[in-house]
């Protein structure tokens, strides 16, 4: 990890157009991009897509980048963070124009629990996995809502969706996703978290 | 409950999960950055001009080596064309020395004479013992002219003297009318006629190839005799031992002897340089002296003028204010509260300068000097001092390397004295002001300079 003048530099440096800087900001952030970017795709391929797409906006637009406070290392996160998920929406929009997401019923948002999710024994990377197997309108809610902390309001706003839809598919989401924990709990052998 | 554990479960997993980096994830990123931000090519031109100047230097070594002036060419062109002369005036002077007379011209009516002391009778060889002369005794006009078909074709006048020395170093000088004076091919020949005469040649005897005459010349070897109006030419062997002084007219076309021509390598210096530099923005606030040094080629023109170039390398020390310092604008978003700056660059120059030597005795003079110079800033450090909102003092580093270059960026004046140690060596000291036309690195600052440098000039192919 870079320290804080480091990170001064390079970003200076990526001002400036220098590879170096772009290469040691690139790998500096690669994981925390990554592990953004791989929550709303299905595949490496396209999380390494829209994670590249995401750095590419970065350097274009690191002279406008300003520290919002004093943590110039957490500022710069959370500034790369909002750019990567983004991005990400655009992906979405762009592969997903035609798959119209319906709309649930306001009793569908109160599911009754199953009581055998068992998500604490689940290993991160596998949750990210079981994530990744949501249909793309869900996965996307459900990031957005849940991990980015993006209210209904600006989810519905982002995707060009209604609020309700955006409500209903975070429930279904949850839905949907409870049945792969479970699925996944009877056919894998169980994992601890961590 | 059970979203609120899923959401938990969800957010820790998003926090925690760590990928490992793929390389070929940044290939791909390298190839967008390629399409999309590419680099400049700002290094490729630093190149060709670091190039162009090698070129240039090497040319100018090169030329200096191997040039010679075209007097010199000329000569040796007309020595190339004497050479046959011995072989094929062989039999020429052969005649002359069996009849002991050559023949002016072939279309001489009366063949000039010449009279050899020769005890053989029979040949040209000379007996290295004695001394001779060569004398026209007629009342002789001979025509000097450029007539190069004074040669084995057309041998026009042939004088021939015997040799003095032990050994003939082939040497030629030429008259300001192009007489080729050519002393013997070998001197072998004129060692082993001390004694013994063996072969009649003439391959020891200087010859003259003279233009046709009109007028007969008459030529007798003669022991310190040789009237000066006869003669139109004059040999003194390289090697000669002769103990007879040769004729004193020494403004005689053959006799003269050409200065050398200076050639390049008399105008040709290299220098090398180290000194002391100043640097400042303002006066009022002078920044750190450094020291400079480097090295560069010259070329001095006609007895005043002297052009130059060079690469020189300094660091640059200053303090500058926030007025002072023009970065592009996304600079003041980050140092809006902006205090000062304080800067260490290390800068390559190199000047184009032409300088004027004035009061120029044989040891020393004095020269006054302008040229351009462009920067190349190899390293910046910057310091920023700042304030934040709250009010307090920060202070930042920035570091560039190889960022930024600026062509024809500084004019620089200085003036001197020069000292001439010797033909091949000369010092000269050198106070200095640069002036900024432009301004120069990431924060484009108008950076002046002075300085005093000494500089060691040395001429390598000075003759």
């Amino acid at each position: 990890m870079l320290s804080a003048d480091e990170l001064s530099i390079h970003i200076r440096g990526c001002s400036l157009n220098r590879r170096e800087s772009q290469e040691k900001i690139y790998r500096a952030f690669y994981a925390y991009a990554m592990s953004i970017c791989i929550r709303y795709t299905n595949n490496s391929d396209d999380a390494t897509e829209i994670m590249n797409d995401g750095f590419l906006k970065i350097f274009r637009e690191v002279h406008h980048y300003k520290p919002a406070y004093a943590d110039e290392a957490g500022s710069f996160r959370g500034w790369l963070r909002k750019i990567m998920v983004y991005t990400a929406i655009d992906h979405y929009r762009k592969h997903n124009k035609h798959k119209v997401v319906g709309e649930l019923d306001d009793t569908l948002l109160h599911l009754p629990a199953t009581g055998e999710t068992a998500p604490d024994k689940l290993a991160y990377d596998e949750i990210i996995r079981l994530i990744q197997q949501l249909t793309p309108g869900y996965r996307t809610v459900l990031n957005l809502f849940i991990v980015d902390g993006l209210s209904h309001e600006e989810i519905a706003q982002q995707l060009g969706i209604s609020i309700g839809t955006s409500k209903s598919n975070l429930a279904k989401a949850r839905k949907q996703l409870q049945k792969i924990v479970h699925h996944h709990n009877k056919t894998a052998p169980i994992k601890y978290a961590g | 409950m059970q979203d609120e554990l899923m959401d938990d479960m969800i957010r820790d997993a998003a926090a925690q999960y760590q990928p490992g980096f793929d390389e070929a994830a940044w290939k791909k990123m390298q190839q967008q950055l390629d399409l999309h931000l590419p680099q400049k090519k700002g290094r490729k031109r630093y190149g060709l001009l670091l190039l162009a100047l090698l070129l240039i230097t090497g040319g100018a070594i090169s030329y200096a080596i191997w040039w010679r002036p075209a007097v010199r060419q000329n000569d040796s062109g007309t020595a190339r064309q004497q050479t046959t002369t011995p072989g094929t005036n062989a039999p020429a002077t052969t005649a002359a020395d069996n009849t002991a007379a050559i023949p002016v011209s072939p279309g001489n009516t009366t063949p000039a004479d010449i009279k050899r002391q020769d005890p053989a009778g029979n040949t040209a060889m000379a007996n290295a013992n004695t001394t001779v002369s060569t004398t026209a005794t007629a009342p002789a006009t001979v025509l000097a002219t450029d007539d190069p078909t004074a040669s084995p074709a057309n041998p026009g006048t042939k004088y021939t003297r015997r040799r003095t020395g032990h050994t003939a170093k082939r040497r030629v000088t030429t008259s300001k009318a192009g007489i080729a004076v050519i002393p013997a091919e070998t001197g072998t020949a004129s060692d082993s006629t001390t004694n013994n005469i063996s072969t009649p040649t003439d391959s020891n005897a200087e010859s003259i190839a003279m233009p046709p005459a009109t007028v007969p010349v008459a030529a007798k070897d003669s022991v310190g005799a040789s009237p000066r109006s006869a003669i139109a030419a004059t040999v003194k062997p390289a090697d000669s031992t002769a103990t007879t002084p040769l004729p004193k007219n020494t403004s005689s076309p053959t006799t003269r002897n050409r200065k050398k021509p200076k050639g390049f390598g008399n105008h040709f210096l290299l220098t090398a340089t180290i000194g002391a530099d100043l640097s400042y923005v303002r006066p009022s606030q002078p920044g750190g002296g450094a020291l400079v040094y480097g090295a560069g080629i010259g070329y001095t023109i006609g007895k005043h003028w002297r052009i130059g170039a060079g690469l020189y390398v300094a660091d640059k020390i200053y303090p500058a204010q926030p007025g002072d310092y023009h970065p592009p604008a996304s600079f003041w978003t980050f140092y809006a509260d902006l205090d000062r700056i304080a800067a260490v660059c290390r800068v390559h120059e190199i000047p184009v300068t032409a300088a004027y030597h004035f009061g120029i005795r044989p040891k020393h003079n004095w020269f006054a000097a302008v040229g351009l110079s462009s920067v190349f800033m190899k390293t910046e450090d910057y310091t920023y001092y700042y304030k934040l909102p709250n009010g307090q003092s920060r202070a930042k580093k920035w570091y560039y390397e190889n960022e930024h270059k600026h062509f024809l960026s500084t004019l620089t004046l200085s003036g001197g004295y020069q000292y001439t140690l010797s033909k091949h060596l000369s010092f000269l000291a050198e106070p200095y002001l640069k002036v900024p036309l432009k301004g120069i690195g990431y924060g484009r600052i108008r950076l002046n300079s002075t300085g005093f440098v000494l500089t060691a000039a040395i001429r390598p192919f000075a003759k």
